[in-house]
């Protein structure tokens, strides 16, 4: 477009005007687009669009630094003559336009016809591992830009972005594999844990690619972006993850890249929309039709009703990458892939600064007792009503007969008020609990002692290998899925079960085996 | 921040019929109108014997409210209402159907997961117009206050949101009704709990085995000695392909009885009677169970407090007198009678006299006049008190009064119909158990058949519901385990019993030092929010949050 002379505003809204005005460069042709749009559509804003873009080129054919100086002036920000570098800085192609600063925003970092590309997924981990809700927005933003691709007949990417200590280097495979085309991380012993500073700089740092962002108060315009594997300004897309983590990060983050955020999103689509706002049409009484547009459904009212938040570009100002943070659970965790991807390893510098705040202590929240990956679980039930201190205390010595063996309890004893002794009474615990509301085992052996079975019970350990069920009652339910089933008192046969677990032999001999 | 709340000029919570018919009311005068409910869904949380009358002399009905009601959201008209007295395997039957079509327009045997969603969805259109809406997984926890005021509701899922009107049909254990005050929980006399099997049974089956056409259903109700003396009945209803089967028992003869209300309905179950219908075909699909208000001793005369106005169960409008068993058509006359009083206040320019034209209207229009009879304050006096109880027993089994039953014969039948009769019989067990068992012995016909069927067992009817439960905020708690202030809960919570440890109430020896003490424990996972440990057990007892706790797909 820049070297044809026959630019006609009629074929543009105004917006569109705006973006292909930035590439003329000849101001003759500047003034037979205006000739043109007044012999045709007329329209006051083309017109001052054109009329500024004639006085920008104006502008650069003189002095430079006095006309920023004046234009400063104009927007009442302090005045910097006294900066020693201004004048050897010269401003690259890049358009940090001032007049975009606004007097309560007062670190606008606003580009204007700038380059964006990309789906950007900030990947949160933890102990090491990627949290499922970094593999749900990999899988989204993978099937979003996928179609995207093929609507546009474009070719963006999903960019994984990681940050944390060393483990995070061995994360880069599992990004691309959950769905991005690149990775890219910085790793540091001091980034082991979350701090919103460093974090933040970082996040956004690899997102402008290097680009030192211009500084109003010094009037310093900035550089442009130094990250040879990719040839944009900005992304032009943002997921972050709405954990705790997440959600300070991105609102940060979203900030210094000068955009918006829609926190808390449920729902990721790309399409065309419609808009008639003048705020953003530039055009009173016209509708435009934004393409690309990321839309980003939100739950309000807990999840009753929805708005849909877009991240629309102004006439005069230019709103990217277009933002959200997403919640945990919205999308499915995909499956992992054995797909090709970039690794790029962000060298941005950490400024001792950033870690002013340090983290002295953590605690990650206790757990609780994990029964899986034993071998063994031996479960107590209601059955041991009778002393429930001693049951506790023959399955215990039963679990110490294994090897690998852990005390499952029912629901039952777990909500009983059966008050037992003080050196048992830290099993009868919620974190013991086996079933629907609990946790689901699968071990080698499963024996459930004075269990009777109901369905909440059976599918927390229906898929043990083997089960083994000691009940007084033949007829109580869990004989249904039992591999083995003893008739007896677990108080009784549960001190022979253990004599023949330490003995190595079986030491019980069946009366009846119809099982 | 106070100021930030949100504001709509009513709010109705709970979307039964009540509520539904309340919201339908408003958002027809342009109130703007928001509806919260609990449940996943309107109708997952509720629970009804089954028959939903519109009376003639009623001013609103649920056809009326939302046209296409009968054919959308019902099951089957009842068409023909039979009474029957049982003793053993002795059964007198009335056909009551004359006491029945007593100034009802139409009844219709429903199911309520799927009324009360259809009602839901109506509602929702109707108050979308007015800028409001229904909301479910919404839990209404209590009344917003605002310099001693009640200025709208709290609620655990969202901010506070005022309100210029508050309705209350939050059902029979309403949160909102017991915040202002005008119900409680203490006596278990006022109160009856009913139990509920729904059996899957085919459409041609149901057709063969009761003489019924498309358009046709029938209601049986049965008295007598089925259910060990404890003082109240049963119900069976034909829906379109299942059958709703019940006991609805006096909450105090439960705990007096000590009685297992899951082992009454199955002694229904098996009757000889329930055996030829079910034969081959016993399909229990879900097991429920509600606290229901005896309006004669618990309609609140003036239900309202400032701006919340309380209908249908939460205000105690739950009318069950003999064989007249009405309440959700109440329910649809108040809460629309609430939302015109509204209406009107708004069009005086006085909100706030809402409340005591509801009242006005309850009274002229003649609900409460239904709800709490004259003649049963008058027998009551006098009949409920043990010695005359005694003295009525000993005529009506002597052979005095064997004979007047002799000699009157099918003229009972007659007395039994009589509209003015049923609303005033005590609630002694002379007309529950001894009557009816006299009249089957002396009357009655042996009917036998053994059943081909077992009825479940009460872990599986636990099993076989749908919960999600709360895990870690249990929504009852005990405040009392001793045996003397909760041990009634063990038989009396329709989802426990003695010697049963999957259920809610349970209970256990506690060995202390060679002492041993009974103490009753509580898991409220099983629990289907009926509210009966409420009553009889020391609990401080509220709803589970949204969206949680059992999840009902029948009701």
């Amino acid at each position: 477009m820049t070297d044809d002379a026959s630019l006609d505003p009629g074929d543009h809204t105004v917006d569109e005007l705006r973006e292909a005005l930035t590439d003329v460069e000849s101001p003759a042709e500047l003034d037979a687009a205006l000739a043109a749009e007044r012999e045709g559509k007329d329209r006051k804003t083309a017109r001052e669009a054109i009329e500024k873009r004639i006085d920008e080129l104006a502008a650069e054919a003189d002095d430079e630094p006095a006309d920023t100086a004046s234009r400063e002036d104009e927007e009442g920000a302090p005045e910097a003559t006294d900066d020693p570098d201004r004048d050897e800085d010269a401003p690259d192609e890049r358009d940090y336009a001032t007049e975009n600063q606004t007097k309560d925003k007062k670190h606008v970092r606003a580009l204007k016809g700038g380059q964006y590309r990309d789906m950007w997924v900030y990947c949160e981990t933890q102990g090491g591992e990627l949290r499922d809700v970094s593999k749900e927005m990999l899988g989204k933003a993978r099937e979003l830009m996928d179609a995207y691709n093929a609507d546009y007949d474009a070719d963006e990417r999903v960019v994984g972005v990681l940050v944390g200590d060393g483990s995070v280097t061995d994360l880069t495979d599992d990004v691309i594999a959950y769905g991005a085309d690149v990775a890219i991380y910085r790793e540091d012993d001091r980034l082991e844990r979350f701090r919103h500073k460093p974090y933040a700089e970082i996040v956004a740092d690899m997102a402008r690619g290097g680009a030192e962002p211009p500084n109003w108060a010094t009037g310093d315009p900035g550089t442009a972006p130094g990250a040879d594997w990719r040839e944009y300004d900005k992304p032009r897309y943002f997921l972050f993850p709405a954990t705790n983590n997440g959600r300070d990060l991105s609102a940060q983050v979203q900030a210094e890249l000068d955009s918006g955020l829609a926190s808390d999103c449920s729902g990721l689509f790309i399409e065309e929309e419609l808009i008639s706002n003048p705020v953003k049409t530039g055009e009173p009484g016209e509708k435009v039709e934004f393409e690309r547009v990321l839309h980003m459904k939100r739950p309000d009212f807990s999840g009753f009703e929805y708005s849909t938040i877009l991240c629309l570009d102004n006439p005069g100002r230019e709103f990217h990458p277009q933002g959200c943070s997403v919640i945990p659970g919205s999308f499915d965790v995909p499956d992992p892939d054995d797909r090709e991807g970039e690794v790029i390893e962000h060298a941005v510098g950490l400024r001792e600064e950033w870690f002013r705040v340090e983290v002295t202590e953590f605690d990650r929240l206790d757990s609780g007792v994990d029964l899986t990956g034993h071998d063994v679980v031996v479960a107590l039930g209601r059955g041991i009503g009778d002393d429930p201190t001693e049951g506790i205390e023959l399955g215990l010595d039963l679990v110490d007969a294994f090897d690998d063996a852990a005390l499952g309890l029912s629901r039952g004893v777990v909500t009983a008020s059966y008050g037992v002794d003080g050196h048992v009474e830290e099993y009868v615990a919620e974190e013991r609990q086996i079933g629907e509301t609990g946790q689901a085992v699968e071990p080698d052996l499963y024996v459930a002692a004075g269990i009777s079975g109901a369905v909440q019970h059976k599918v927390g350990m229906d898929d043990s290998d083997t089960i083994v069920a000691i009940n007084t009652d033949p007829d109580a339910r869990i004989r249904d899925f039992s591999d083995y089933f003893i008739e007896g008192d677990l108080f009784e046969v549960l001190p022979r079960l253990t004599e023949s677990i330490e003995a190595g032999e079986l030491t019980i001999q069946a009366e009846a085996d119809d099982d | 921040m106070t100021d930030d709340y949100e504001h709509y000029e009513a709010v109705v919570v709970g979307a039964g019929p009540g509520g539904a018919a309340a919201a339908a009311t408003l958002a027809r005068n342009d109130v703007e109108t928001l509806v919260l409910e609990r449940g996943v869904e309107a109708g997952s949380k509720n629970v009804s014997g089954g028959l939903v009358y519109a009376e003639e002399s009623a001013p609103y009905t649920l056809s009326d409210l939302f046209p296409g009601f009968r054919e959308a959201a019902a099951e089957r008209p009842v068409t023909d209402y039979y009474l029957h007295n049982v003793a053993g395997d002795r059964v007198k039957t009335f056909d009551i159907t004359d006491l029945h079509d007593h100034d009802t327009e139409w009844s219709e045997a429903v199911l309520r997961r799927t009324m009360d969603s259809w009602l839901a969805e109506r509602v929702h259109e109707l108050t979308r117009e007015t800028g409001g809406g229904l909301l479910t997984d919404v839990r209404v926890e209590g009344l917003l206050r605002e310099g001693g005021e009640i200025t709208g509701v709290t609620c655990e899922e969202l901010d506070p949101i005022r309100a210029d009107l508050v309705v209350a049909a939050d059902g029979v254990n309403s949160e909102l009704a017991r915040d202002a005050g005008l119900m409680d929980w203490e006596e278990p006399e006022e109160w009856f709990q009913g139990v509920k099997a729904v059996v899957d049974v085919p459409e041609d089956v149901i057709a063969e085995r009761f003489g019924i056409g498309d358009d046709e259903g029938e209601a049986h109700l049965f008295s007598g000695d089925l259910f060990e003396g404890v003082r109240g009945g049963g119900f069976v209803y034909t829906n379109r392909d299942s059958l709703s089967i019940g006991t609805v028992f006096h909450l105090d003869s439960l705990v007096a009885e000590d009685a297992e209300p899951h082992e009454l309905l199955d002694e229904l179950l098996t009757h000889p009677l329930l055996a030829e219908w079910l034969d081959g075909h016993y399909d229990e699909v879900e097991y429920s169970a509600k606290l229901v208000p005896d309006s004669k001793k618990v309609a609140h005369p003036a239900p309202h407090r400032g701006r919340l106005l309380a209908v249908g169960d939460a205000a105690g409008q739950m009318q069950a007198q003999g064989p007249i068993i009405k309440g959700m058509n109440h329910a649809v006359t108040a809460g629309a009678l609430a939302g015109e009083a509204f209406a009107e206040a708004k069009l005086r320019n006085d909100p706030a006299s809402a409340g005591d034209l509801y009242e006005r209207k309850l009274r002229e229009e003649g609900v409460m006049a239904k709800l709490r009879p004259q003649g049963y304050r008058l027998t009551s006096a006098l009949g409920e008190r043990e010695s005359v109880t005694d003295l009525a027993d000993a005529v009506l089994t002597s052979g005095v009064g064997r004979r007047a039953i002799r000699l009157l014969g099918d003229r009972l039948e007659g007395l039994y119909s009589s509209p003015i009769l049923s609303q005033i019989v005590p609630d002694t067990r002379t007309p529950y158990v001894t009557m009816p068992t006299v009249i089957a012995e002396e009357l009655g016909e042996r009917v036998d058949a053994d059943p081909d069927y077992e009825p479940k067992s009460l872990l599986d009817r636990i099993g076989d519901l749908t919960y999600d439960t709360d895990v870690g905020d249990p929504h009852i708690e005990l405040r009392d385990t001793s045996a003397a202030a909760s041990g009634a809960a063990v038989a009396a919570c329709p989802v426990s019993a003695r010697d049963f440890g999957g259920g809610c109430y349970r209970e256990e020896t506690r060995k202390t030092n060679g002492h041993e003490e009974t103490v009753v424990s509580l898991d409220t996972q099983p629990c289907v929010e009926c509210g009966t440990c409420a009553v009889v057990a020391d609990t401080e007892w509220e709803h589970p949050r949204g969206g949680k706790g059992v999840e009902f797909r029948q009701g």
